[in-house]
């Protein structure tokens, strides 16, 4: 959608600033008003009256926003300061404004398929012992960051579907980006190509449930894909929904105890995108053994963990502390092991975490470690 | 001056992009909106009173500015210049075991008060004004503002101990208890005049507040809500007479245009009573009799529903009859309001069919604050249209003219309101003479005077 479709919403910002104090984690570093979302509604507000025009310093502002979402929780008039903040980010695109991080991430895409920039064949070697079928009823969608960077996550997911009797299938190399970094950073086109290949593939596949453990993943094929490129004829589960029914089936057999006092971080896209909250923490309370402790922000206030890929190439200093923060918010508990359920996340949150001594966990590998499927 | 300016905070905390300016140029109101030439964001006090005596030099305009969550436009930098946002300065001490007092620096929130409060078993009497998640204690002190609970606790004023102020010279001042330095700020009552009463509700004319001392009381955790409907404004009044008489509600207010449809009725009086468990029934009973006696209709369940989501039901409410809007607000005695409220709505009457056509729409209310009430009428229209918009300002300051007249005070100055102001006569001419005396060279938030 463009900025002047969305001129409603832009005007119902009535700056009561609610979104300010606590909510946004670049205002609470940075300070100024365009940080968040009153002075991105108002900046957005300024462009549609002509008094302010798109500069490469504007650019770099609005790049700085993570989509966190944590302003639209607070809202008390549901503002869409995400559509706002992608609609001036494909305005920017198109003006040739967008950072160079983004267009390169989105030149990676555009010749390997996935925003590293990794070859097409390291893809699938995380499960070249796997035996994966290409079709079946239910589809691994695994993303590229649990392909190319965390492919235990990948394989523990594997083995623990396979456990309760799912024949899990993948899209293996056709498997493209799901589009949501493009989508986010305004190259609207690319991120519909990426869409329709995918569904095309996936509908091809035979496909009736497609499970993601990627948060990302998942709120793009949920959300969306419908959006964007029409309705589904596949259902979209994240692995924490697919496990929650599972062990409600009684097909999950959680064989060992593990004796761990943790936390869990709720990833942006899980929780305030989609609102799954309960899922993980229902799983995590089924492990025998484990005593699960909250942050004093959880859930709905979860503080955003950062963003990667714009935060350590643009503000460098920024993509550290975020991650820092949140680490130190789970340090603070007490805790040595530290629980999410999004790769995105983990790899944000991994340095500060081995720093501050704490395991971190991609909530399959967890799961996997119970079953005593880990490893096989 | 902008190099001194970046020398002082850091130049990652000066800006002068187009885009910052244009983002610093209006408050919640709508107030037409002027561009500073620079934004500083200072994290202590001693940077706050360099970044005066900087501008001072330069006699450049400072405009300070906390969550900017104001309606009347006080941080409005009418003449451009130096905006000071205040919202780095956020300590919160608590030097006493118990919490009596608190002093909290400028850019501390309301809900953050209370929250640390809470915590000790303590409370501040007063929520917040109606941006109590986002206000600040600095930026609320200097426009007065009214908060949940004045009913119980009256005016902002009332329940500060002390405050520090940065001077246009950058001098820092501490007020009350706390002019002696082995002191804290616990006592407004001292030295002579109240000197602490100069920069409450002064808009940051006279000085920058920089830390604001707050009385703390035992924390209640009980409350109950109740709702009333009315068949005539001077019933409605009455109500509310005795309420106040009584010294009953912690909170109450009065909706009289529009008057919500489950309440129904003429007007609508809401209350909320806060206290111990046994407190809240005794308070209860004498509240209904008066309630009773004044001819009202039980709507409770209103009540509840309206104060449980206090503070999101009144930004919602102004989200959707505008969102662009102006307050025309003061206080008078309760007896005098169902006179004024007539003619306000006599007004409305003559000007129906125009602001039809306009999209405009109004409202009228009242917020009791323990002695008198204050009359707030707000006026809404889509900010995207320009006819409608030119209209509103000009309905703004006929209603301002009109309530003036009619006795009513306002508490906010500023650029809606320098036809009101110079009608102070003596009281204008002395403002002006401590206003000069303190800022002879007219620095701080010129204009709003």
């Amino acid at each position: 959608m463009r900025l002047k479709d969305l001129t409603e919403e832009v005007y119902k910002c009535i700056r009561c600033g609610w979104c300010r104090e606590k909510i946004c984690p670049i205002r609470e570093e940075l300070g100024f008003e365009s940080t968040y979302a009153r002075g991105i509604v108002l900046t957005a507000r300024g462009l549609l009256e002509k008094q302010l025009n798109y500069s490469s310093a504007l650019a770099n502002r609005m790049y700085l926003c993570l989509e966190c979402a944590n302003c639209m929780e607070h809202c008390p008039l549901d503002v869409d300061v995400v559509g706002i903040m992608n609609a001036m980010r494909q305005d920017l695109v198109k003006a040739g404004l967008a950072p160079e991080v983004f267009r390169q991430v989105d030149r990676h895409v555009e010749s390997t398929k996935n925003p590293l920039g990794i070859e097409r064949n390291e893809m699938v070697k995380w499960s070249e012992d796997l035996g994966l079928a290409r079709k079946g009823e239910v589809l691994f969608f695994v993303g590229c960051y649990p392909s190319y960077k965390f492919p235990k996550t990948a394989r523990a997911t594997v083995r623990i579907l396979r456990q309760a009797g799912i024949d899990v299938a993948y899209l293996a190399e056709e498997e493209w980006c799901c589009g949501t970094a493009q989508y986010m950073d305004g190259s609207a086109a690319l991120a519909q190509r990426l869409m329709v290949h995918n569904l095309e593939k996936i509908e091809d596949s035979g496909a009736e449930k497609v499970v993601t453990t990627c948060a990302g993943c998942y709120t793009s094929l949920k959300h969306e894909y419908p959006k964007r490129i029409g309705e589904l004829s596949f259902q979209v589960l994240h692995i924490t929904e697919l496990l929650e029914d599972l062990i409600n089936e009684g097909k999950i057999d959680f064989k060992n105890e593990i004796k761990k006092r943790v936390t869990y971080h709720d990833p942006c896209h899980l929780g305030r995108h989609s609102g799954l909250y309960d899922e993980p923490r229902k799983i995590l309370n089924h492990i025998p053994g484990l005593e699960l402790v909250e942050m004093s922000r959880n859930r709905e206030n979860t503080r955003c963990c950062g963003g990667e890929i714009v935060l350590n190439t643009v503000f460098p200093e920024l993509g550290k502390r975020l991650p820092e923060i949140r680490v130190d918010e789970a340090a603070n508990l007490g805790v040595k092991d530290l629980i999410t359920s999004c790769p995105l996340c983990v790899s944000n949150l991994r340095i500060p975490a081995r720093k501050r001594r704490i395991k971190l966990y991609d909530l399959p590998l967890l799961v996997a470690e119970s079953m005593g499927v880990s490893g096989k | 001056m902008y190099s001194l300016l970046a020398e002082i905070v850091g130049p990652e905390n000066v800006s002068r992009e187009d885009f910052e300016l244009w983002c610093y140029s209006r408050d919640a109101g709508s107030v037409f909106p002027r561009l500073p030439e620079c934004i500083v964001t200072p994290k202590s006090k001693e940077q706050v009173a360099e970044i005066l005596k900087v501008a001072n030099e330069y006699k450049k305009p400072v405009i300070p500015r906390g969550a900017g969550s104001s309606m009347c436009g006080a941080p409005v930098p009418l003449k451009g210049g130096v905006m000071i946002d205040l919202t780095g300065l956020k300590r919160i001490k608590i030097q006493d075991e118990e919490g009596l007092f608190v002093r909290a620096e400028a850019g501390v929130i309301w809900t953050e008060i209370i929250e640390v409060l809470k915590q000790r078993g303590r409370e501040i009497g007063l929520e917040g004004p109606w941006s109590a998640p986002s206000a600040t204690a600095g930026g609320s002190v200097a426009v007065g503002a009214i908060c949940m609970g004045a009913a119980k606790y009256g005016g902002l004023g009332t329940q500060i101990l002390g405050l520090e102020v940065a001077l246009a010279d950058g001098s820092i001042v501490r007020t009350g208890s706390a002019a002696n330095r082995n002191n804290e700020m616990v006592m407004r009552d001292c030295n002579g005049a109240d000197l602490t009463g100069l920069s409450i509700g002064s808009h940051g004319t006279l000085g920058i507040i920089t830390e604001v001392s707050l009385k703390t009381y035992a924390f209640h955790e009980a409350e109950a809500y109740y709702a009333y409907s009315f068949e005539s404004l001077e019933d409605a009044a009455r109500a509310v007479y005795g309420l106040a008489r009584d010294e009953i509600a912690f909170d109450c207010r009065m909706f009289v245009y529009p008057v919500p449809e489950e309440i129904g009725g003429v007007a609508g009086v809401v209350y909320m009573l806060k206290g111990s468990g046994s407190q809240i029934q005794e308070l209860g009973g004498k509240s209904r009799k008066i309630m009773q006696l004044a001819h009202g209709k039980s709507i409770s369940e209103f009540g509840e529903q309206y104060y449980k989501g206090r503070f999101t039901a009144r930004v919602k409410a102004f989200g959707e009859a505008g969102p662009g809007w102006l307050e025309v607000a003061g206080y008078i005695p309760i007896l005098r309001y169902p006179a004024v409220a007539k003619e306000i709505i006599k007004y409305w009457k003559k000007r129906e069919e125009e602001a039809k056509n306009l999209g405009i729409k109004w409202s009228l209310g009242a917020l009791l604050e323990t002695h008198s009430i204050n009359i707030p009428v707000a006026i809404f229209c889509s900010e995207v249209k320009r006819d409608a918009w030119q209209r509103i300002n000009s309905y703004w300051h006929e209603l301002a003219e009109l309530m003036y007249e009619r006795g009513v005070s306002p508490y906010w100055i500023g650029h809606l309101s320098s036809h009101i102001v110079k009608r102070w006569g003596p009281y204008y001419q002395l403002y002006k003479k401590i206003k000069e005396s303190l800022d002879p060279n007219n620095i701080l938030n010129p204009g709003m005077l």
